[in-house]
């Protein structure tokens, strides 16, 4: 039995929110006192470089380590997330997402929770849609079985009009045989000036506490 | 964390980061040349090669460029010269046996059959020559990445087989 908890952030389409959503939840889980740590695999080492710019303007102790870990080779990504299965807390990884890339098959594999966020709007659905169902076929083949939880971010809601919203429910039903549709992650101005330091009260309390609030819970219900 | 985990982590990071993995080895259990980065599924695949998807950072000097970079672009086979006698290996020829990805692939090479739908309609030239690559691609491909972009590549496609197809039958109605 593993003392780790592995949560993989992925989804082949670009700007969707991956890295962004895997800080805040690092911020969320540390304000609530959980041991965590963020490991970085994208090449573009996004969080990590936030992080470098935040130890230089913050003050004090980072709540979390960030570890960039840029690997591309699969051997030496499986020979690390067994090792750290002993590491207890929360682990979060940002990926690239991109499904060509080496280890995304070996991070998949070994997750606990993939967490998946998209945007309610057609053209990223569809690019959803589409690493779900290679997702869906990973899993069935490798015999693994982690919960994925779908996060609608950068929701709006003056865009869109009546038909489009109700298409886009339509596909929200459709998706949800996925995995877990957690509330939506609003979009405010704020997701914009995030650091790796805290989180701030407007998010913490309003754009991201639902759906955050919806995964911690089941993630400790199941331990 | 406690500080105990927080430098277990990063000794296992440090280790990641500057191991030589098993597969960069040489056959005599020597670690290859300092930054040589080979991707050993490609080597054991015997040469497929994906697209140019690579970061950057790796040097692989077994393959080829790629022609391009959709999925859709001409195979490129890797010029090893100490292998380019070789056919191109299956499943089979590593182990005996095939294996559980070779199976799995194989059966989605044959999921989708237009003549299920029980209408006679002509399907895209382009689309099918795109679904015909890949078929070929998962029929040869062993490799964690190879078969997820093939799994990829094959959804997408058959995605647009059926579409074009579904626009065919509304006008014919």
């Amino acid at each position: 039995m593993t003392n780790s908890i592995k949560i993989i952030f992925a989804n082949q389409k670009g700007g969707v929110g991956k890295s962004t959503l895997c800080i805040l939840l690092a911020n969320y889980l540390a304000y609530w006192k959980r041991a965590v740590c963020v490991i970085d695999t994208d090449i573009q080492a996004t969080i990590a470089s936030i992080r470098n710019f935040d130890e230089r303007t913050r003050d004090g102790e980072p709540p979390y380590e960030v570890y960039p870990l840029p690997l591309d080779d699969p051997d030496a990504m499986e020979h690390f997330m067994e090792q750290s299965a002993d590491i207890e807390g929360y682990q979060l990884f940002d990926t690239a997402g991109r499904l060509d890339d080496d280890v995304i098959g070996v991070l998949l594999t070994h997750a606990d929770y993939i967490i998946v966020p998209f945007e309610m709007e057609t053209k990223s659905m569809m690019s959803t849609f589409s690493f779900l169902r290679v997702m869906a076929s990973l899993k069935e083949r490798m015999g693994v079985n982690p919960q994925l939880f779908l996060v609608p971010n950068k929701y709006d809601r003056r865009i869109g009009t009546a038909e489009e919203l109700k298409n886009l429910a339509g596909m929200i039903h459709e998706i949800a045989s996925y995995g877990i549709v957690t509330p939506c992650v609003h979009y405010r101005a704020h997701m914009m000036r995030i650091d790796t330091y805290k989180i701030s009260d407007t998010l913490l309390k309003s754009a991201v506490y639902e759906a955050f609030k919806s995964i911690v819970t089941f993630i400790e219900s199941q331990k | 964390m406690a500080k105990k985990q927080k430098n277990n982590m990063r000794d296992l990071i440090n280790e990641a980061c500057g191991r030589v993995p098993k597969s960069y080895k040489d056959d005599e259990g020597n670690p290859q040349e300092e930054g040589l980065q080979v991707n050993p599924g490609k080597q054991e695949a015997g040469r497929n090669s994906d697209t140019a998807s690579s970061t950057g950072d790796a040097v692989e000097p077994v393959l080829a460029p790629s022609a391009g970079s959709a999925p859709t672009s001409a195979k490129v086979v890797a010029s090893d010269p100490a292998s380019e006698n070789d056919a191109a290996p299956t499943a089979e020829d590593s182990e005996g046996q095939t294996s559980p990805a070779w199976d799995f692939l194989m059966s989605h090479c044959n999921s989708f059959d237009p003549s299920d739908k029980g209408v006679s309609v002509r399907i895209d030239r382009k689309v099918k020559k795109r679904l015909d690559l890949a078929k070929a691609r998962m029929s040869e491909t062993v490799s964690m990445k190879g078969m997820v972009s093939a799994i990829v590549l094959h959804f997408l496609t058959e995605h647009e087989a059926m579409f074009k197809q579904q626009q065919q039958l509304q006008e014919m109605s």
